[in-house]
């Protein structure tokens, strides 16, 4: 597959959407993206409109708002829990989907149980509201899988073509309402414990071990890598002097200290020639 | 079926109330006084247009007062709503409902592609906020081009002195006075919608300048750009464009009516135009805006205006009951404001009376207590000790429950307060005391950037009034950064290194200039590598970041695409790129948040011990931001060698906000940091409700709006008169504050040389019980928790990323620290609302294909 090739009606519309969607959270947001960055934004979203172009086109309602009112939490706290679906309806059966942008579909196949649990409420949100029941309820994973990720570097048509078809991002998970109470009860307590700003970091050993079940990366380097908020950690101040025995204040220094890698800090000095500010500073010098 | 909703929540509507949560046919006039209960009301309003009477949610547009207020009410809808599915089986989807504030919702009004008429995707114009609005019109090509429009011959003071000579007070030489004054006159015109062209044929000879000066920024800002008044003009043009617009929405309702203007009015009505269904609230002894445009006549007049515009005159419902204050307090603000002279000439009231507010509760218990009349130093000990005494004896759950109100917060005796309260042990949570700048957390953080740009210097020729402040805030910003650092010497290291780097991009700056001007070569030339490669990287003593930069890939690919899209790179951007820093404003305070001091504020608000630094430090966070994204984001060696970055970030940037002081540029925090005690102005208490309130200051300085003056001369007849808006405004605001207070009330009566309070107070201050004496005990109990409205949790942006990192979650999710590079919010957000575009875009065309086939077969 090549993003050269002439696009679809369809798909020149997604890339107008998607430039006009970037200004927008541009704009709200106050930040952008980096440049290979928003491209492999754009790379997610063709993927999905040519690998699912059939399910997306049997999209019944998208985005849909499921809420759960009149919560009550272990500390008699009030609340409303919501998330949000795409519903697939073919004529005879019924399908609730998740879009998750952050899941590579072969990594996260054998690991479902995360999404078993929160599927698994949103199915038993959407019975209570609409008193009817889903057939199928699964995730769709819609980053690129590691083969698929290798043949889009490599450019090779044939083989963009037979991993695209060997991609298979739908994830079904079984729905038997059997998790739902302990998964609101979990749920509940987390909203005590954010209402009584009880925010301390996860230890060391979570800092260690993989960020997710289905992956390699240990969370220091998926999560605390990505988090401003990391120089002011105790856990990963933690994590940086345990891991430089020796020098471990010096390690601390180095990470205040760093600013990313080579591809980061180029990144950072183009987006600086590209970049026109909305006000002059040219001016009579004295600003009394 | 609302009866059973109604009994599942435990709500039973007053007669009024339920009569205007009823009434759907037609316009409502509804005058609610202070705790009514009026959001409850609009809330069952809303349900029972969607549930029982099968109104779609799109076809509604709420207008509320503030983003906060449009939150809590979606909140409650979310909530009843999903209530309500439980009884009827059917889903309600309000993401198609318009509410939000009016500049939300003009936004959203000029996207709409039901309403703009051949365009697939509409182009909605840029929108600048307040502060973009200012450093607009404060940027030096503006008043070069006005200097030359006006053909004003002499220097820039000189021509601003004379322009602010039209305002008050007058005669400054200030730049920051006269955009401030220039904005609110031309905020003011544009919301009255006025044609320049047309004013300027009007105007008197001695304002035309001002007139010109608008027309003048009104073409700068060009067909693409609009400020926020504006935007609502935009909004109302796009309505009037197209008839098709009065049919859009059939209900339209407008929250804090008191406080909409001119423009907003007429897009209202418009609006409504089909449906006839136009719902007002507000209450115009609340009206506090008048200086941002507002015209309370709105409210007053809307029987009258209504049937104008619609032909129909509104129903009037009254919601005079008040759930939210003991008896003894309804009863202090109501005889309150009887005590001004509302008289209109010739008859009737500026003012709605009879509006039957009355309290609900009857408790007679002591609700209001003054101090006894004495000296400033005296009153604020007295006050001081009794709110020890409510803490202390459990009146009050937590400080942040007693709320000092003031008119200003620049002002001696708010110093006074804080310092007395200190005095007992009790902190005080004010970010717009004085100025937010001045706190002590974006005091120090300042300090700490201001040693590693460098200071920028002081101009002895300026130095006096707010520049001479600024400049000493600056001493002691450094001052206090100097002092954390000696404590703390990986701290100071941390800085010296970062300083180390820029005086290295500062020689490699000069040495590349070197090679430019040995070879001739201007800075706006085009880049040829061929050409300039080899003698860039052979300048003399570069660093081995700059020449990794010169020779890298890098720049080898940011050329060929430049080349392909026909914008060459210039040298200059080729030399910014080998000098620039490799961290940000936004990358230091991440940094900086790494050493003790700061660990130490956050770890403050982890169990909730005291939130206010983390809060300062969020809003610190949310002003570098702001900085990035307007002024030019990267340290670069042209920036620090000419002194571009101190111009951009010390004078034009934080003087700004330094000046502008309280008021301009945040939205209070509710509810309020835990462990401190809030210090607001009033303004900043609207729609807000405290246990305790105690009002710091009965005195106002009533004088008259220089721009209501300027604008009259183009207005329709009628208005209030000019000379009497200061004594409505001042009534009004006072009203606001007094109707605060849930279970009591504290007035202070400060007497003694040149202290006096309005005279409006006398009575009120007379009859109010001595704090001597008085036994807090009596005083009932407040919760622990407000009863906020029902709040929303997600399960994936609350539950999981609370799951993933409870840290990572208080900091950008719970206090809104504005991230530096984190990306992964965006990447989801843009693929999913792509995605979601994708999907309306395949339902509509199966839907239209759905109909072509029906249309066929019946053919």
């Amino acid at each position: 597959m090549s993003w050269e090739t002439p696009l679809t009606d369809d798909e020149r519309f997604l890339m107008e959407a998607f430039e006009a969607n970037f200004e927008r959270l541009r704009e709200e947001s106050g930040r952008s993206l980096a440049p290979f960055i928003k491209e492999s934004a754009r790379q997610q979203v063709l993927l999905y409109y040519r690998r699912l172009r059939e399910l997306a086109a049997q999209v019944e309602e998208t985005e849909v708002r499921l809420v759960l009112p009149e919560q009550t939490s272990p500390a008699g706290r009030q609340y409303t829990l919501e998330g949000v679906v795409d519903i697939v309806e073919d004529g005879s059966s019924t399908v609730m989907y998740d879009l998750k942008t952050y899941l590579d579909a072969d990594a996260a196949r054998d690991h479902v149980e995360p999404h078993y649990r929160q599927l698994n409420v949103y199915a038993h949100i959407w019975k209570g509201l609409r008193g009817r029941q889903l057939d199928k309820v699964a995730v769709i994973a819609t980053r690129p899988t590691r083969p698929l990720y290798r043949a889009l570097r490599a450019g090779e048509a044939t083989k963009i073509q037979a991993a695209m078809e060997a991609w298979n991002p739908v994830l079904e998970v079984p729905v038997d309402g059997n998790v739902v109470a302990e998964v609101m009860e979990s749920f509940g307590r987390v909203v005590d414990l954010i209402e009584d700003r009880r925010f301390s970091p996860p230890g060391l050993e979570v800092l260690k071990a993989p960020s997710r079940p289905d992956g390699k990366v240990p969370f220091a380097q998926d999560v605390c890598l990505n988090c401003d908020a990391r120089f002011g950690c105790a856990s990963y101040r933690q994590l940086v002097r345990a891991q430089s025995p020796g020098r471990a204040d010096q390690a601390l220094r180095d990470a205040s200290a760093d600013f990313g890698g080579d591809a980061e800090k180029q990144d950072w000095r183009d987006s600086g020639v590209t970049a026109t500010a909305r006000i002059d500073v040219e001016d009579e010098g004295t600003s009394a | 079926m609302i009866e059973s909703l109604f009994a599942r929540v435990g709500f039973s509507p007053n007669d009024s109330q339920r009569a205007a949560i009823e009434h759907l046919d037609g316009p409502l006039f509804l005058v609610a006084g202070p705790g009514s209960g009026k959001t409850r009301v609009l809330l069952w309003r809303v349900v029972n247009m969607i549930v029982f009477h099968g109104i779609a949610p799109e076809s509604i547009f709420l207008s509320t007062f503030t983003e906060k207020a449009a939150k809590q009410l979606q909140d409650g809808l979310v909530s009843l709503l999903g209530l309500a599915s439980e009884q009827t089986g059917k889903p309600y989807d309000l993401s198609g409902m318009y509410v939000g504030t009016v500049h939300a919702l003009c936004h959203r009004l000029l996207q709409d592609r039901s309403l703009v008429v051949d365009r697939e995707r509409s182009t909605a114009p840029a929108v600048l906020d307040e502060l973009d609005q200012y450093f607009t019109l404060a940027q030096g090509s503006f008043w070069t081009a006005a200097k030359s429009l006006l053909a004003f011959e002499g220097e820039l003071p000189a021509f601003r002195e004379m322009l602010s000579a039209n305002f008050e007070p007058p005669a400054s030489a200030s730049r920051h006075k006269a955009v401030v004054n220039l904005q609110s006159l031309f905020n003011r015109l544009s919301e009255e919608d006025l044609d320049p062209k047309v004013i300027l044929e009007k105007a008197p000879e001695e304002y035309a300048p001002l007139f010109r000066l608008y027309e003048l920024y009104r073409e700068r800002l060009g067909k693409h750009r609009v400020d926020l008044s504006l935007l609502q003009r935009a909004a109302y043009r796009a309505l009037l464009a197209n008839d098709g617009t009065m049919h859009r929405f059939k209900h339209v309702i407008v929250d804090e009516y008191q406080d909409t203007n001119a423009i907003q009015e007429r897009i209202f009505f418009r609006l409504a135009g089909g449906s006839k269904n136009v719902c007002v609230v507000g209450d115009d002894d609340q009206a506090l805006y008048r200086f941002r445009g507002a015209t309370v006549e709105n409210f007053v007049e809307f029987p009258k205006r209504c049937q104008g515009a619609l032909g129909v005159e509104p129903r009037r419902i009254e919601l005079g009951i008040n759930y939210r204050s003991r008896r003894g307090i309804v009863q202090a603000y109501t005889s309150f404001v009887a005590q001004h002279d509302w008289n209109r000439p010739g008859g009737g009231q500026f003012r709605l009376h009879d509006k039957g507010v009355r309290a609900h509760s009857q408790d007679d218990g002591v609700s209001v207590v003054c101090t006894a009349p004495s000296k400033p130093v005296d009153l604020v000990d007295e006050i001081a000790t009794l709110c020890r005494r409510l803490i202390d004896e459990k009146v009050v759950a937590d400080p942040n429950q007693i709320a000092f109100l003031f008119p200003t917060l620049k002002s001696t005796v708010v110093e006074r307060f804080e310092e007395a309260l200190g005095r007992v042990g009790l902190r005080v949570y004010a970010p717009r005391a004085k100025r937010f700048l001045e706190a002590d957390e974006p005091t120090l953080i300042v300090g700490l950037l201001t040693r590693v740009l460098g200071r920028p210097p002081r101009n002895d020729a300026f130095d006096r009034g707010e520049y001479g402040e600024f400049h000493s805030w600056l001493d002691s910003a450094t001052t206090v950064a100097d002092a954390l650092m000696e404590s703390d010497p990986t701290l100071r290291a941390f800085v010296d290194q970062r300083v180390a780097e820029l005086s290295a991009i500062k020689r490699d700056y000069a040495a590349l200039k070197t090679v430019l001007d040995t070879g001739g070569w201007s800075e706006d030339a085009a880049y040829d590598p061929s050409t300039h490669k080899r003698p860039l990287l052979n300048a003399a003593g570069l660093s081995a970041d700059a020449r990794r930069a010169l020779g890298g890939a890098g720049l080898e690919k940011l050329y060929r695409e430049r080349l392909a899209e026909e914008n060459p790179l210039s040298l200059r951007n080729v030399i910014n790129r080998a000098t620039t820093a490799d961290w940000g404003l936004l990358d230091l305070f991440y940094r900086f948040l790494g050493f003790q001091r700061f660990r130490e504020m956050i770890d403050l608000a982890d169990g909730g011990v005291d939130e206010a630094p983390v809060c300062n430090l969020a809003l610190t966070s949310q002003l570098l931001a702001r900085y990035v994204d307007t002024f030019p984001p990267l340290i670069t060696g042209q920036g620090l060698a000419t002194e571009m970055l101190q111009r951009g970030f010390y004078q034009a940037f934080l003087f700004a906000l330094f000046r502008m002081g309280e008021g301009e540029y945040e939205d209070a925090e509710d509810p309020f940091p835990r462990g401190r005690i809030p210090f607001l102005t009033i303004h900043q208490s609207k729609g807000l409700e405290f246990p305790v309130v105690v009002l710091g200051s009965a005195r106002t300085q009533r004088r008259a709006r220089k721009v209501e003056e300027l604008v009259r001369p183009f207005l329709p007849p009628g208005g209030e008169p000019l000379d009497r808006m200061p004594g409505f405004d001042a009534m009004r605001m006072f009203y606001v504050a007094l109707s605060r207070a849930q279970n009591l009330l504290v007035l202070a009566h400060p007497k003694g040389q040149g202290q006096k309070v309005d005279a409006e107070f006398h009575e009120l201050m007379a009859r109010a019980a001595p704090i001597a004496g008085f036994d807090v005990r009596s005083v009932p109990k407040a919760k622990q928790e407000p009863d906020a409205a029902v709040r929303r949790f997600s399960y994936t942006s609350d539950y999981l990323a609370y799951q993933r990192c409870p840290r990572q979650y208080m900091l950008f999710e719970r206090y809104g620290f504005a991230a530096s590079r984190t990306q992964t919010m965006f990447f989801g957000s843009l693929v999913h609302a792509t995605l979601e575009d994708l999907h309306h875009r395949m339902i509509a065309g199966r839907k239209a294909k759905k109909v072509a086939q029906q249309a066929g077969g019946a053919a």
